[in-house]
């Protein structure tokens, strides 16, 4: 058992503390013991006291009854003796008187005996009996020799020849008698008494045994009592302290310094659980940390006007949220080389210079690796000197790094960056979630590079489209005004033919001159369109607005519209309506938007045909509808869609050779919308076109 | 000194040589001496070293524009109430802003209906003769 005792329940005890440790099994078996121990006792003590016992009374009652046989004999060989002596008395014959003298003799040694035994005896009885005992025996003693005395007297007397037979004989004898008798009752007595006694101490013997297995009860019910309370007390501890694991107190811990070696074992073994369920808590913690740090890296990021910026960024959340020494974020420069393009790090490091040319070259194989293979480089301490690669050797000198992780940015088969982090004062244990994390922000950096990449891309291409869009409007305008310059003679001197400042016209020259300055007149139209639209185009050319009487416009626009298109077959039906409706906008593109329409209708109607031209106020919506309807020759369903585009022309248009540049509708459309309204068109192919502007009424005006 | 009438003397400036002339044509037609210049240099020149009654002005001309020439105009005191009529092919409201800006008198877009513009120089001439001859009566007014 005491091997048991010097069991340790966990290293680092004191030597004290563990000597004092017993387990349960010892305990158990020390009370099992000490009853065992404590029944045998008992047994012993309750055989030998019966043995005890039944020897006394046997001893007592082998020693009395040879007292009693003895007393008996006595008794016997004096009856026998008085016989014979009074038969001699009466006789004289001397055969009785020879008889006499054998049994006196007989009767001494009866007596002998007697005292002999009666001297064994007296060990053995009870004190309270000895002197009596003693007394009785010697009454008895002295009369049988009172009377043997006498019964020699008669003897005498008898041969003197004296007949005379005395009382005293009698009276003697009867006392040897009573003496006789109350020797051999004191002898029953003492027999009895043993008797007694033996039975009282058998009794007392129970007693004991009583006694004896109550207190091994009692002991054994204290033992019980403190062991379970041993047991149980742990066990509540146990209890209560997981209680309190649960309710969330994360100090709570059981008592494993004391009690018994199991429930301290347990309660060791529950710490280590507890211990081990904290450690993985904060490594849950830890990699929510990390989740949520890549998150916001990750939102930080998208915030970011470029991958410079984006790279700053996580250089310096990664270090502040890994606790690492070091951060390093690599990109490719022009010569397809990954060069330091941000880092971030502990305020008494100094910053990493420009890298020797051996460790780009070592980092762009260590690079394409590791995209190759689709691992990242973790190192969770620096190798010894001779174990180390060349590679690491050159990255080691660098960046002074104890522990680091490399993780490659790429898209596709391409590697275009990489991320470090270091650790430069001690090594260290990297976790999974570490490395998940710098791997998913390395996986979004190159997203971002990537994105970032196709919008400069992008704006790049938008900005030449608009430079190039420009320079097609600057050279359209420039062309336009060029070809105003010739005109300008053309039409001037027309004009100085058909006033005849150069002398009357004969002949058809007239009619041809008109043709000349009729087609003179459809350039100058066109050109000016094509001014128009180039100019509706620039930005902020809405600086000439002022409030134009719808109406007035719709009058002046039909009475002056361009020669080529005058027409003496079609009839113009007008409804300028009220006067004072104002738009605010430019009056000379607004003008033009009538044109074109009216125009088109006179243009794409048949000869005899007529057109609706007519304004309606609608003051719901503040606006003022202009609708114009021809029933010309319409515009096929499948051309409908395409027609406020720049130069498009409707199939039928150009099938009829009706001439036309394909501007017109777009640049109404162009100046309706800059002026906040809306031009829809609805054509059915051979019965007409009915073309709606809807235009913003001025504000202020009824 | 009849032979020496003194008619009434315009300046046109245009780098175009078939407008000068057409110019030139009309406007000599209609009665006036005409002066053509074809850049905005020899303009100025001319009108600082004799002021005629009216100038007709490209915009668009090599060395000086006829915006530069008009604001030179507006600033020489001898000069400065010249009618200018600015004749060009530049037909947005914002030249034509820029044009009234600079000090024009008017602005006619090429190509212009010669009878309009002419209409427009005379009545230009007229006004003017009549405030001259309120006050001093010395110039003669064109036949």
């Amino acid at each position: 058992m005491s091997d048991e005792s010097a069991l340790q329940v966990s290293p680092g005890d004191g030597t004290s503390r563990t000597s004092r440790v017993r387990s349960i099994s010892y305990n158990a078996r020390r009370i099992i013991l000490l009853c065992l121990v404590l029944l045998v006792v008992i047994c012993v003590t309750a055989i030998w006291s019966l043995r005890t016992q039944a020897t006394q009374v046997d001893h007592l009652i082998l020693t009395v009854a040879p007292v009693v046989d003895a007393n008996d004999e006595v008794f016997r060989e004096m009856t026998v003796a008085q016989a014979e002596i009074l038969q001699y008395q009466v006789s004289h014959d001397l055969k009785h008187l020879a008889k006499f003298y054998i049994i006196k003799t007989q009767i001494n040694l009866a007596i002998v005996n007697l005292n002999a035994d009666s001297a064994l005896v007296t060990h053995d009885l009870s004190s309270a009996i000895v002197p009596r005992f003693i007394d009785l025996e010697k009454i008895q003693h002295d009369a049988v020799e009172r009377w043997l005395a006498f019964a020699l007297l008669i003897e005498q007397a008898v041969s003197r020849g004296e007949t005379t037979l005395d009382s005293t004989e009698v009276q003697l004898f009867e006392g040897f008698r009573r003496a006789n008798t109350e020797f051999d009752n004191l002898l029953k007595i003492a027999r009895a008494d043993a008797r007694t006694n033996a039975r009282t101490a058998s009794g007392r013997g129970i007693a004991v045994i009583v006694v004896a297995a109550l207190v091994t009860l009692l002991v054994m019910l204290l033992f019980g009592l403190r062991l379970t309370r041993a047991i149980i007390k742990p066990i509540i501890d146990l209890s209560g302290t997981m209680k309190h694991q649960g309710e969330g107190d994360l100090s709570a811990r059981a008592e494993e310094h004391q009690g018994l070696l199991e429930t301290m074992s347990m309660a060791h073994e529950f710490n280590v659980l507890i211990e081990r369920q904290i450690g993985f808590q904060q490594m849950q913690e830890r990699a929510m940390k990390m989740h949520v740090l890549a998150a916001k890296i990750e939102s930080e990021v998208r915030r970011a006007s470029n991958t410079q910026q984006s790279l700053e960024i996580i250089c310096n959340a990664l270090g502040e949220g890994l606790g690492a020494d070091r951060v390093m974020a690599n990109t490719l420069d022009a010569d397809r080389d990954l060069v330091l393009a941000a880092q971030w790090h502990l305020p008494d490091l100094p910053p990493l210079g420009v890298p020797p040319d051996e460790v780009i070259r070592t980092q762009n194989a260590l690079a394409n690796d590791l995209w190759r293979s689709g691992e990242s480089l973790v190192s969770h301490e620096r190798l010894a000197p001779e174990a180390q690669l060349e590679r690491s050797k050159i990255f080691y000198r660098y960046t002074d790094a104890q522990a680091a992780i490399a993780v490659p940015i790429g898209i596709g088969d391409q590697i275009i960056g990489m991320v470090y982090v270091f650790m430069v004062h001690e090594p260290r244990h990297w976790e999974e979630f570490e490395i998940v994390a710098v791997r998913r922000i390395a996986m979004f950096v190159a997203q971002t590079i990537v994105d970032d990449t196709h919008r400069t891309q992008q704006s790049e291409h938008i900005e030449l489209l608009t430079r190039l869009d420009r320079q097609k409007a600057n050279f359209v305008a420039t062309v336009s005004h060029e070809l105003r310059t010739p005109l300008t003679s053309i039409i001037g001197y027309l004009e100085v033919l058909k006033d005849g400042y150069a002398g009357e016209l004969v002949g058809e020259q007239s009619r041809l001159i008109e043709v000349i300055d009729r087609n003179a007149s459809r350039l100058l139209g066109l050109i000016n369109n094509l001014l128009t639209l180039t100019r509706s185009e620039d930005v902020g050319h809405t600086s000439g607005a002022t409030e134009v009487s719808i109406s007035d416009l719709i009058t002046e626009s039909c009475s002056e519209l361009p020669p080529t298109v005058q027409s003496d077959s079609v009839k113009l039906e007008i409804d300028a309506g009220t006067k004072t409706a104002m738009v605010l906008g430019d009056r000379g593109q607004l003008k033009s938007v009538i044109v074109n329409i009216v125009s088109n209708a006179i243009k794409f109607s048949l000869p005899g045909g007529v057109v609706n031209i007519c304004c309606k106020l609608d003051e719901g919506t503040n606006r003022i509808r202009i609708i114009v309807e021809d029933r010309g020759i319409g515009i096929p369903a499948a051309d409908q869609k395409e027609l406020f585009s720049r130069f498009f022309r409707a199939s039928n248009a150009t099938a009829k050779f009706i001439p036309g540049t394909g501007l017109g509708l777009s640049i109404v459309k162009q100046i309706v919308n800059d002026h906040g309204g809306e031009v829809q068109l609805s054509s059915i192919e051979g019965e007409g076109t009915t073309v709606t502007v809807d235009l913003p009424l001025a504000l202020g005006v009824d | 000194m009849n032979d020496n009438i003194v008619k009434t003397r315009i300046l046109v400036a245009d780098d175009d040589r078939d407008i000068l002339d057409m110019l030139s044509f009309i406007l000599t037609h209609a009665g006036y001496t005409v002066v053509g210049v074809s850049d905005g240099s020899e303009a100025i020149a001319s009108i600082e070293a004799d002021p005629p009654e009216l100038a007709i002005l490209d915009v668009m001309m090599p060395g000086l524009s006829g915006i530069e020439v008009l604001r030179q105009v507006r600033e020489n005191e001898s000069v400065k109430d010249l009618t200018v009529i600015l004749l060009t092919v530049l037909s947005g409201d914002s030249d034509k802003a820029a044009g009234f800006a600079a000090g024009a008198n008017d602005y006619v877009t090429k190509p212009a209906i010669l009878s309009e513009l002419l209409q427009t120089v005379q009545s230009f001439l007229a006004k003017k003769n009549s405030q001259v001859s309120t006050d001093s009566e010395s110039t003669l007014p064109p036949q």
